[in-house]
């Protein structure tokens, strides 16, 4: 079985982690236009190359960022989020619903 | 009631469970089933200090436990995760205040783990559980790798699981908490892995 390296538990089989999609920059939730937003959600690139990862390991409930070779699966850096994220981010549940308009 | 406090229920756990559920006929690992005893969880930046402001000891590292006193387990599962664990059923009020009081603290979010987990303790010889262990778990828990107060978080009987080493009065046990909905299954698995230890 591959192992893989989780960054709060140490060296754990593949089977315990799953896969969280690609770190994107967020955009502007009230800002962005419905194609934003889906590309944000839904779509990826989909090329051979290393990309950053959102990985979940399950047993502790636990995410973190991992780079991983796109064709090889070959895994070079797992890291905690707070090596990229230190802020909480809130959504003002007013202003989103405000911006939904009947279309 | 302006707070209706999850470990308040516990009347009614216990009425409808066996407290002193034991296995222990068909080998030299006893498991005891704590599912019904008190626990809660904290997370957020300010679980820590709301902690240490109960007069609570902390470990010092994610993955590390520690034994307050009378079988009551501290677990840090994260930097900023802590669970709490009656391993004695002997520290319900303790547990219930600190749910209570966690409503008025910043950055301190609760985790229902008493509803969300079961909770095991196995106790016996050190190497047989052990070897035990071995044949349900990937993670080395052998006596020079897995010290007294380590945690694992991993799989067990391919069932997501906590797997802590602790003692009480002398005695080392391994606690193991995992999802409450397979417990049935754990349990028989468990007791099935035990019976080659007689």
């Amino acid at each position: 079985m591959k192992i893989m390296n989780c960054p709060l538990n140490g060296p754990r089989n593949i089977s315990e982690f799953v896969y969280g999609g690609e770190v994107k920059a967020m955009p502007n939730i009230l800002t962005c236009t419905d194609r934003e937003w889906a590309d944000y959600v839904f779509y990826s690139e989909n090329t051979i190359r290393v990309i950053t990862e959102w990985w979940f390991h399950s047993p502790s409930g636990y995410w973190f960022i991992a780079e991983r070779h796109t064709a090889t699966d070959e895994i070079f850096k797992t890291y905690d989020p707070s090596e990229l994220f230190n802020q909480r981010i809130d959504f003002e549940a007013t202003s989103a619903l405000e911006a939904e308009k009947p279309v | 009631m302006d707070f209706y406090n999850l470990s308040s229920a516990k009347s009614s756990r216990s009425s409808l469970l066996s407290l002193n559920k034991v296995d222990r006929s068909h080998s030299k690992l006893e498991v005891q089933d704590c599912t019904v005893y008190s626990r809660v969880g904290f997370r957020g930046v300010g679980a820590e200090a709301f902690l240490e402001s109960n007069g609570l000891p902390i470990p010092k590292l994610p993955n590390q436990s520690l034994s307050y006193k009378n079988g009551l387990i501290i677990l840090r599962l994260s930097k900023s995760e802590f669970w709490v664990v009656d391993t004695a059923n002997k520290h319900h009020a303790l547990i219930e205040a600190l749910e209570l009081s966690s409503k008025e603290a910043i950055n301190v979010y609760r985790l229902y783990c008493q509803h969300s987990h079961g909770c095991f303790l196995i106790t016996g010889d050190a190497d047989l559980t052990v070897k035990m262990f071995s044949k349900v778990c990937s993670v080395d828990l052998s006596q020079g790798v897995f010290a007294l107060g380590s945690i694992a978080q991993t799989s067990v009987a391919r069932t997501n699981a906590i797997v802590t080493k602790q003692s009480m009065d002398g005695v080392v046990f391994t606690l193991l908490l995992a999802d409450v909905a397979s417990t049935q299954y754990l349990w028989e698995a468990i007791e099935d892995a035990a019976s080659e230890f007689v």
